[in-house]
């Protein structure tokens, strides 16, 4: 089937939530309400690590409006996380100052809070340990009893060729060690949850999680009832980041109240218990050490991380296997070693964070090429564009890369910002590179995504589907492609993707999949109609099936428009007859990637995707503060499906990685964070962001992608810490290896020169 | 060995319960506070104390409300000849649009739109700001540095005192657990005088000083015949550092002046480290905003 296409992709369409989104009608977690509906509050530790010896819920329970209080030792449910060493509701001892120790339900809020502070404790303080290099030391405190030296098992090793050697040949090597700090995602809504169970038994949790059908079975282990039992629906979300990538203690919570209490039960974090219980981004410390010849060519890479993993486990220890696949195949290098270890502390516990670990990683990684170049005597965009991926190459670690613009990213940059343009004071400018998975990750037995499509007979075309909508325009992709492939207006398309009894499976929103995965499966479903429609549509017009042409509500004939039939005429014609048939069309689609082996070796995701970013930035002297005034972002993105969408996500991704960059940080002081608002815990604002920001996009058609689309979402902040400090290093001539680069720390640096 | 008993942390999501108490007049007012005897806390803005409560930092057992107290409202009026009122209700809002204020005393409108965003400046009040005493605050330096008065309501009856003497502490104040703050009279400047305020953030908005500095010089003849210098954010209350003062008096205010007394205002200040800045940081900004503040206003 051929003829015209309506041009759908590519032009500039609002998100069809916008509307909603802007007028306030949306319906977020704590917009609903279910007759009888409790409230939860949940009680939790004043030690960052203790022996819990006694609790006294006496007086909670008395409390006028409490119907139910909870602690670890009065329910049963099994442990969550990737290790399973996380209880829901913690007995015998506390690891962090977020563990849950009681939880209460009551008829109001205030009830439930009162009842909360009401509750007495008995703790045995124990020696506690913050920072991943005391803990892995002999003698630290021991967080998890059967967890020596606080060494998680879930470690990590890649080797390629022989790097001790090739280091010792090279011409030149530079050698450093780069730290990162916990992040929070700040998301605009907190972490909500609603559960009520029906009289037969089955549980109807309302949770904005990003992974609908794993927090079904993961529900469903944790507290022993069959999966089939448990339902999810997911209202809009405000936010997540990652930050719903798993399951968490307060949803089985919620679930455990509401069962015990016989009543729908709710919780919804304040903004500080967002702030100091939510997820974070893991802290890392990366010692990295790399080569290259006369010619500068690369010849080696070493780089061992530590990775602060906080007392429970959950996606954190896997960010590894997102960020080592930057540091070996950004830029082609032979012989690598890398190794990741994971170390349990008493901090807050490390989960996913857009970028997986990539934006930590590619922080050291392109700032030893920017130093390695350098110390070459090389110009170090040159020195990017000698050793950048090529198209239809192979790294060590078995990625195959088919489609490639790195290098027009890499020039795109250059000849943007400027490079040689004269600098008043501390003006510098800076370069990194990223590279991310683009088509699906294969971190779960499957990575795929349904989609049932519902064509009636008012040429409505309804999607259903798991594939979460986070914010990042997804939704409003699938409609444009469903509406591409059937000639439909956009207006027409309806996307229904926030119930698991509802749409077909979907592994979850990560990995900047579910435009490329979902995007391919609305395909699927759509050309499944349009197989159904074609020969009825075919007859009607006296053409043949490849004449047809799908276009503005119609279905004519390629050439003849004026021989045009109503795409809901014919669904009607088949319906409304004896013996007659709907049409529904469904796609799967699940990516061709691999699983990594054991040698971190496999093709994980179908394509990637390649970005450049380069910054020009002022430093104050006086105040060490950075003011960046220009910045140039150039992607690979494969096709653009949605301008608008697009530039959101992009620009989005500056406003959030430079904040990574310059200020953001959880500040703890044993274990305890200290700037739990908004006012202390420095996201940037509006006025921060630079006056002058490039977008550029460069179009590879990826073949693998829907209309030749790839990953997009978590790209735009992977390179900007690493940009920044470029660029700041450029201004000051000292090179800063410790995210964030606040004023202070920029200042010392300024007057640690010689 | 015999445990404790202790509490664990419960995030607050509601407003702990209180009392509302809506008194008829400015003694009435104070009435009420004196009846719950330090168990009560004024409400005009609510900007600080909501969030405070909502942070478990306050809970006080009544809020009086005082937004609706005639004699604390009005509008922003000359006072006098050479002297602008300002009701202690008036705005952040109000005070960054006065058209007398923009005329006569731009440093106030200017500092006042430094501060939080359009939303909260819509409620908060210059009051508000000065009574509760947080070190940072950005309305009490630029207006100390103009020699403003300020009008208090107590059990004895009313008095005015300058500013200066009117911060005890961080959160602290002369008017203990009954007094209220009144009119604010601000002097026009003398011929030959200007008057700049400088803040250091870390961001573009929305943000708290690290430090920052207010200054108020005459020049005569070329020479500097009187200054003002007040620090913020680096001392338990603003700080005037009378060491800076004399550091520029009788010179001409070059750069070399400058440097001076941004030094001595530098080694004058007192800050501490906190998940802000650290005190070394502190003192190094204290240097940077007197002398941006002296330079504006010698140039």
């Amino acid at each position: 089937m051929s003829g015209k296409t309506q041009g759908l992709i590519g032009s500039r369409v609002p998100k069809i939530d916008a509307w909603e989104k802007v007028t306030g009608t949306a319906r977020y977690g704590h917009d609903i309400t279910l007759p009888g509906m409790l409230h939860a509050r949940i009680l939790r530790s004043a030690h960052p690590h203790a022996r819990l010896l006694a609790i006294d819920t006496r007086a909670a329970r008395r409390v006028p409006g409490v119907k139910v209080v909870l602690t670890g030792d009065g329910v049963t449910c099994a442990n969550l996380g990737l290790m399973q060493d996380h209880p829901p509701l913690k007995s015998g001892k506390v690891r962090s100052i977020r563990d849950e120790i009681a939880a209460v339900a009551a008829t109001s809020e205030e009830a439930a809070e009162e009842a909360c502070r009401l509750i007495k404790v008995q703790y045995e303080p124990l020696p506690a340990v913050f920072d991943p290099l005391e803990a892995m030391k002999r003698g630290a405190p021991r967080i998890h009893d059967k967890v020596k030296g606080n060494l998680l098992s879930f470690n990590y090793r890649f080797s390629s060729g022989d790097v001790d050697s090739a280091l010792s040949r090279s011409a030149h090597v530079v050698e450093g060690t780069y730290t990162t700090r916990f992040v929070t995602h700040a998301c605009m809504e907190p972490c909500f949850a609603l559960a009520s169970w029906d009289p037969q038994g089955r549980l109807l949790l309302h949770s904005t999680t990003q992974i609908p059908y794993l927090l079904q079975g993961h529900m469903a282990k944790v507290l022993g009832i069959p999966g089939s039992a448990i339902r999810i629906k997911q209202p809009v979300i405000g936010g997540a980041f990652g930050s719903k990538l798993d399951t968490y203690p307060y949803e089985v919570i919620t679930a455990l109240l509401a069962r015990e209490a016989g009543r729908p039960v709710r919780l919804l974090y304040s903004r500080e218990e967002e702030f100091v219980c939510s997820p974070t981004r893991q802290p890392m410390i990366i010692k990295m050490a790399t080569g290259c010849d006369a010619d500068g060519k690369l010849t080696a890479r070493r780089c061992e991380v530590i990775l602060d993993n906080g007392a429970y486990t959950s996606w954190g220890i896997t960010t590894p296997h997102i960020m080592l696949l930057g540091i070996t195949s950004l830029y082609r290098v032979e012989n690598v070693l890398l190794t990741a270890q994971s170390v349990y502390t008493n901090n807050p516990t490390s989960g996913a964070f857009r970028g997986y670990g990539n934006p930590q990683g590619t922080f050291a990684n392109e700032q030893q090429m920017e130093a390695l170049a350098h110390k070459a005597g090389i110009d170090p965009v040159e020195f990017r564009l000698l050793n950048c991926n090529q198209p239809h190459s192979v790294t060590p670690q078995k990625f195959r890369i088919t489609t490639c613009a790195l290098r027009e990213c890499i020039e795109t940059c250059r000849d943007s910002i400027d490079f040689k343009a004269p600098k008043e004071g501390l003006e510098g400018v800076g370069m990194a590179s990223m590279f991310h998975v683009a088509g699906g990750g294969r971190v779960y037995k499957s990575d795929g995504c349904g989609v049932i499509a519902k064509l009636d007979d008012f040429a409505r075309l309804t999607l259903m589907t798991g594939a979460t909508e986070i914010g990042t325009g997804s939704d409003t992709a699938m409609a444009m492609i469903a509406a591409e492939e059937l000639g439909l207006p956009v207006e027409n398309v309806s996307v229904i993707n926030n119930d698991t009894d509802v749409g077909p499976w979907d592994v979850g929103i990560h990995a900047s999949r579910t435009t490329f995965i979902a995007g391919n499966a609305t395909i699927l479903a759509a050309r499944d109609i349009k197989a159904q429609l074609a020969p009825h549509a075919a007859e009607k017009l006296g053409c043949t099936e490849e004449e047809l042409e799908w276009f503005g509500g119609a279905i004519r004939v390629t050439g003849d428009h004026d021989r045009s039939i109503p795409i809901d005429k014919v669904v009607r014609s088949l319906h409304f007859r004896e013996q007659g048939k709907m049409v529904v069309g469904k796609g799967f689609y699940d990516p061709p990637n691999e699983f990594q082996a054991r040698d971190m070796t496999g093709n994980v995701s179908s394509t990637y995707a390649f970005a450049t970013h380069a910054c020009r930035v002022r430093v104050d002297p006086e105040t060490g503060r950075i003011t960046v005034l220009k910045f140039v972002a150039a992607h690979d993105v494969g096709r653009v499906i949605n301008p608008l969408g697009l530039d959101g996500q992009i620009e989005g991704a500056i406003a959030q990685g430079l904040g990574m960059a310059l200020t953001e940080q959880v500040r703890l002081d044993q274990g305890r964070m200290q700037n739990t608002s908004f006012l202390d815990y420095k996201l940037l604002m509006a006025r921060d962001m630079p006056r002058d920001i490039e977008l550029h996009y460069i179009e590879t058609n990826d073949p693998e992608g829907p209309y030749g689309a790839k990953g997009v979402s978590e790209a735009g902040i992977i390179p900007i810490p690493a940009a920044i400090a470029n660029a700041v290093a450029d201004a000051i001539r000292v090179r800063i290896h410790d995210l964030p680069l606040t004023p202070e720390r920029v200042l010392e640096a300024i007057k640690s020169k010689p | 060995m015999r445990r404790r008993w202790e509490r664990g942390k419960v995030f607050r999501s509601v407003l702990p319960h209180f009392e509302y108490v809506r008194p008829r007049s400015v003694k009435d007012a104070i009435r009420i506070l004196a009846r719950y005897r330090g168990e009560a806390a004024l409400l005009a803005g609510g900007t600080d104390l909501v969030v405070r409560m909502k942070m478990d930092r306050a809970a006080p057992r009544a809020i009086v409300d005082i937004k609706r107290l005639a004699p604390l409202g009005g509008p922003v009026k000359p006072s006098g000849r050479s002297a602008i009122a300002i009701p202690p209700l008036t705005t952040l809002a109000e005070i960054a649009s006065s058209a007398l204020l923009k005329r006569r005393l731009p440093v106030l409108p200017a500092t006042a739109l430094l501060m939080a965003s359009p939303q909260v400046r819509n409620r908060a009040t210059v009051g508000g700001n000065l009574a509760n005493a947080a070190p940072s605050a950005d309305m009490a330096p630029p207006l100390m540095a103009l020699g403003a008065r300020v009008r208090i309501h107590t059990r004895g009856g009313v008095k005015t005192i300058p500013l200066e003497q009117f911060f005890t502490g961080p959160g602290e104040t002369v008017l203990g657990v009954t007094g209220i703050l009144g009119t604010i009279t601000v002097p026009l400047l003398p011929r030959g005088a200007r008057a700049s305020y400088q803040a250091y953030t870390v961001r573009e908005a929305m943000d708290l000083s690290i430090a920052s500095a207010a200054v108020r010089v005459q020049k005569k003849a070329g020479k500097v015949v009187s200054a003002c210098i007040v620090l913020g954010a680096v001392a338990p209350t603003p700080l005037r550092v009378p060491e800076a003062e004399e550091a520029l008096t009788g010179t001409r205010g070059t750069a070399g002046d400058i440097d001076a007394a941004a030094e001595a205002a530098s080694r004058a200040s007192m800050p501490i480290t906190d998940v802000r800045a650290t005190e070394g940081y502190r003192r190094d900004i204290v240097r940077v905003v007197v002398r941006r503040a002296l330079s504006e206003v010698l140039s």
